[in-house]
């Protein structure tokens, strides 16, 4: 097929420009292997071929966005091979030349989508691509460009909001000297410009695009950027958090409509509901209050989030952005490296998180929550990670998990705690039923105690889910375990559905446990700590890192982390 | 065509910085070793030492002198002449003596002398090891820093090191505890003769079938039970009690072990616990050393009447050495969740639950078996001759468990002489009792295996028959 061809010389495009970050002095040789510009944009396969290159350089971003946002927080630590450049990272104290925290390599994809973008306009202009094609194609890449932006945004603070194409990477040289705008400005620019965009729908492209395809035993499916989760994430940044709960139960309610109850039931909707080919994602013990009998394979359960393949049903129903690796092409996952005890080892699970599992109990009595065990693994050498490398690995960024903990936050900070609460604990039905009990049993004997178990909003509302679930019909959203039920973990009290900043620091918590070491943490902590004006909630948590870890630093990294100015890293390198 | 390109590119920078690095680095520096005189082996090294000259006489009349000759690498310790005066002039007329003599100061490979404290075991051509540790080889002082050749290196030293024996050997040649000498000697039992058995086939396990009736050869069970005294390459301090501390010892376990085989009489179980893993001087004898069968050791360095240093280890000859009773007859535990076999095959939960105090503990559920007098099976081996005070400890209703109603389970011994179980004590558990129920006293009738039985109720009703057992604590009653 044309399209890999081009997809292939584009992705080692891609890899070419992004290997020369790896070594300065590689700026200045020239890069000889360049397609002749004028000819690269002449129709829809061109930008298709386009988009996956981006995604190709976009995939080599992911060592630095997972310590960057891992390891500056509470969850991963530094190994006793760590590099000085990772410790400092660690303890909040880099040097200028400290390779993590260059913020170029962002730069250089925005300049990239840049490009595309203008040559799309292009393209549109002189009729060599359609608009459906085009409002797709451009919406997909500005969507990235704004997630790129707004993981700077996190990272830096104030930085240049750069839109212009820019004709060769040299002009990122005066990067430095760009005027640069508030975060806080940056994200009603990013706001701006992702509702402009011309397609906002769950899925980047329609069943059909040529761009969907199964491409060496990966599906493209979930290569593209989730539009609405992003506007989500914006919006609760922002602090609008009704647009930013609409945006995200876009994204859960995305197959409510699907003809195949299999997809209906399953798909984003965080369930332990076991079938081989849909859904069986949930933490299981084969036998009842028995820890060795957990189920710990990257095929079936919790761990299988991780590690089934992207053409898998079951997969897709946990997963809306994850870009897969193949052992067998470049690039490799960078990430077992260093994971692997057996290898370089540069990060490991710190004493904090491990800690915080196990303070959990299952419902069965067995103490710890298993997904630390399905997170990582005890091996002779040290600790390892596991979630980035099981069956050769992904960088997975959107899932179901996220977003039904992101939705929760937005709920609850918009007034509807009980909502989420009911997301983050036991599932909506358990949490909403009032009404007659038969042997322990929801059994309801009229309508009205049947209606119960819809959520009490109009359709139209993003708070909406049909819940029901009668021997006569099952709602939609009937299977949704929660979070914690999904882990099969006891839930919080019931208290906390009336207790809007103790069930925000409960789904923080939470993240830590499900989310661990996918690059949420240091968002998270940034953004609740801006949100409350709390300094200490993000600065407390990395203390008890660095303390628990053995770390001399740990009490003056505190007291650096309590001024807001330092949680933010410089716009300097060298 | 491109790709060829960019390797050449960075095989040529990889070069480059290999090129770099290989500089002296300041680890290089340190382990330098100086003033190698590549002209002249060993061998002829040695012939050129004035001092060395009687050592080196040695070495050719054992015709050591060809190995050292030989393109290995090899170090000589050699004793200087003055150090070789006062040798016994009976090693140096025994030939084999001789000979092994000089082979316990050569050892393959090259050992420079280390500035670092770290102990180096290095094995010599007599295949005894000997303890390096900065300048000292073993008692010996190594005068400067050796000189190197082109087959390795020639220490001096000021003091001749006659070969040691094992303790396995000092311990039999020794005339200084002859009863507990004698009765570690006979210790054996009989065993295939591997070397000289023939074999007729293999088991599916790859194990090898002998003929019949193969060719037996006696091995001595301390060997194995204990630790191989005579294992050069391991360092164990051994104590050897002279008569009448050995036979005291022995009396005072005589009616807990009472059993007539040796391999467990009271003898044995005094002897199990006379040897330490590590090697531990005079000076640096703790008041207490765990044996390598897991029982304190009291030591009163006065009663040490004399001390060996061994090839491997050191050895101490006791007046007395009163072991603690409740150390030799210690308390044990029956795990609920380690059993041996069941009545019949029903699902089990092998369970790790948390006490009220936040201790998690491991035991053992099964719940809704259907069986009536349901059964696990336990047992203990070498269970010493003593009353015993019988804890259980059964904790019902904890989060996640099914049994919340109260029950009974029943503890059964097997009887010996009457070929039976028989009831031991009836425990009515009520949910969330952490404490331990106090069971009863138990006196087992002859020494060897207890074998225990965990019994459901005589019911098959779901609630009614469960079983669940985190331990049963045996404290024996001491005098």
């Amino acid at each position: 097929m044309n399209l890999n061809k081009k997809v292939a010389t584009l992705l080692v495009l891609g890899m070419v420009a992004g290997g020369s970050w790896s070594c300065k002095k590689m700026l200045d040789v020239p890069i000889e292997n360049n397609l002749d510009y004028s000819n690269a944009y002449k129709n829809v396969s061109d930008a298709d071929a386009a988009v996956l290159g981006i995604y190709g350089q976009f995939q080599e971003l992911q060592k630095i966005y997972i310590l960057q946002n891992e390891l500056r927080a509470d969850l991963l630590d530094v190994t006793a091979n760590s590099t000085i450049d990772l410790q400092d990272l660690s303890n909040h104290n880099t040097a200028k030349t400290n390779p993590y925290i260059d913020p170029r390599p962002y730069y250089k994809l925005i300049v990239n989508c840049n490009d595309v973008l203008k040559n799309f306009d292009k393209m549109k202009a002189e009729f060599k691509m359609s608009v459906d094609d085009y409002n797709k194609h451009y919406s997909d890449i500005g969507a990235l460009r704004s997630w790129i932006y707004l993981q700077l945004g996190i990272q830096y603070g104030s930085v240049p909001y750069i839109t212009d194409a820019l004709e060769t990477v040299d002009d990122l040289k005066g990067l430095a000297n760009y005027p640069k705008i508030s975060f806080d400005a940056l994200l009603d620019k990013l706001i701006a410009f992702t509702e402009s965009l011309p397609y906002k729908e769950v899925y980047a492209y329609t069943a059909g695009n040529p761009i969907l395809a199964t491409v060496d035993g990966n599906s493209t499916a979930r290569f593209f950027i989730t539009k609405p989760f992003l506007l989500g994430d914006l919006y609760l940044w922002k602090g609008n958090y009704f647009k930013a709960a609409e945006n995200y139960s876009k994204c859960m309610k995305a197959e409510d409509n699907n003809a195949n109850d299999n997809f209906r039931f399953n798909f984003y909707k965080i369930n332990t509901f076991v079938d081989a080919v849909y859904a069986n994602l949930g933490v299981q013990f084969s036998r009842w209050q028995d820890p060795s009998s957990l189920v710990n394979s990257p095929d079936v359960g919790w761990r299988a989030i991780f590690g089934l393949p992207t053409t898998l049903t079951s997969w897709n129903t946990e997963w809306f952005w994850a870009l897969p690796y193949n052992p067998a092409f470049k690039p490799g996952n960078p990430m077992i490296d260093l994971v692997s005890p057996t290898r370089s080892y540069q990060i490991r699970p710190s004493q904090a998180i491990k800690d915080y599992w196990n303070s959990q109990m299952h419902a069965s009595g067995i103490p710890a929550d298993a997904r630390g065990r399905l997170s990582y693994s005890t091996t002779l050498g040290g600790d390892m990670i596991t979630k980035f490398t099981d069956n050769g690995g992904k960088w997975g960024i959107y899932r179901a998990a996220l977003l039904h903990l992101r939705f929760a936050e937005a709920a609850n900070r918009d007034g509807q705690s009980k909502l989420g609460w009911a997301f983050l604990n036991i599932g909506l039905t358990n949490t909403y039923y009032v009404g007659t009990y038969t042997a322990g049993a929801i059994a309801p004997v009229n309508e009205a105690e049947q209606n119960t178990m819809i959520t009490p909003y109009p359709a139209t509302s993003p708070y909406y889910f049909d819940a029901r679930k009668t021997a006569d019909l099952s709602g939609t959203w009937y299977r949704n375990s929660g979070i914690r039920g999904r882990a099969g973990l006891v839930a919080h009290p019931v208290a906390l559905q009336t207790d809007m900043i103790g069930l925000e620091d409960k789904l923080i918590d939470e993240a830590a446990l499900e989310l661990a070491f996918e690059g949420n943490r240091w968002p998270d902590l940034v953004r609740i700590a801006r949100r409350q004006n709390n300094p200490a909630f993000l600065a407390d948590r990395v203390y008890q890192k660095l303390l628990k870890a053995g770390n001399p630093n740990a009490a003056s990294v505190r007291a650096k982390l309590m001024n807001p100015a330092n949680w933010y890293l410089p716009f300097d390198w060298k | 065509m491109m790709m060829k390109k960019r390797y050449l590119i960075y095989i040529s920078l990889l070069s480059l910085s290999t090129l770099l690095y290989s500089c002296k680095d300041n680890w290089e520096v340190h382990n330098e070793v100086e003033n190698v005189d590549n002209t002249v082996n060993l061998s002829q090294k040695l012939a050129t030492e004035a001092n060395l000259s009687v050592f080196n006489g040695y070495v050719k009349s054992t015709g050591y002198d060809i190995i050292l000759a030989n393109s290995q690498n090899y170090t000589v310790w050699a004793p200087t002449n003055a150090a070789l005066a006062g040798l016994d002039p009976a090693i140096v007329s025994d030939q084999t003596k001789l000979k092994d003599f000089v082979a316990n100061h050569i050892a393959l490979t090259a050992y420079p002398v280390s500035n670092k404290p770290d102990t180096i075991r290095v094995k010599l051509l007599n295949n005894k090891y000997a303890n390096l540790v900065a300048n000292q080889f073993e008692e010996a002082t190594i005068a400067g820093g050796g000189k190197f050749v082109k087959n390795g290196v020639l220490h001096t030293i000021d003091q001749a090191l006659v070969t040691k024996a094992n303790v396995w050997d000092y311990m039999l040649a020794s005339t200084d505890a002859p009863l507990q000498r004698d009765y570690i000697k006979n210790l054996s039992t009989m065993v295939i003769d591997t070397a000289n058995a023939t074999i007729i086939g293999y088991n599916t396990n790859g194990n090898p079938i002998f003929a019949p009736n193969p060719p037996l050869i006696a091995r001595n069970t301390y060997w194995v039970n204990v630790a191989d005294l005579r294992d050069e390459s391991k360092e164990y301090t051994y104590f050897m009690l002279q008569d009448n501390a050995f036979t005291s010892e022995s009396a005072k376990l005589s009616t807990y072990y009472p059993s007539t085989d040796p391999n467990f009489n009271a003898s044995f179980y005094l002897a199990k616990d006379l040897t330490i893993k590590g090697v531990y001087k005079q000076n640096q004898l703790p008041d207490t050393l765990v044996s390598v069968r897991g029982v304190k050791v009291p030591i009163n360095k006065a009663n040490i009447v004399k001390s060996y240093k061994a090839s491997n280890g050191i050895v101490y000859v006791l007046n007395a050495l009163p072991f603690r009773l409740k150390d030799k007859v210690p308390q044990f535990k029956i795990e609920g969740e380690k059993p041996l076999f069941f009545s019949a095959s029903r699902t089990v939960l092998y369970r790790t639950k948390v006490d009220n105090l936040g201790v998690p503990f491991n035991d053992i559920e099964v719940y809704n078996h259907g069986v009536a007098e349901f059964a696990a099976f336990y047992a203990k081996t070498n269970l010493p001759v003593v009353k015993y005070k019988v804890y259980a400890r059964a904790v019902s209703g904890l989060p996640g468990d099914s049994q919340v109603a109260a029950f009974t389970q029943r503890y059964f011994f097997y009887n010996p002489s009457s070929l039976a179980y028989t009831l031991f004590y009836t425990h009515a558990i009520t949910p969330l009792i952490y404490t331990e129920t106090y069971c009863g006293e138990y006196t087992p009738a002859q020494f060897g295996n207890l074998q225990f039985r965990l019994t459901a109720a005589n019911s098959t009703g779901q609630n009614v028959s469960t079983l669940i057992l985190d331990y049963l604590r045996f404290e024996p009653v001491l005098p």
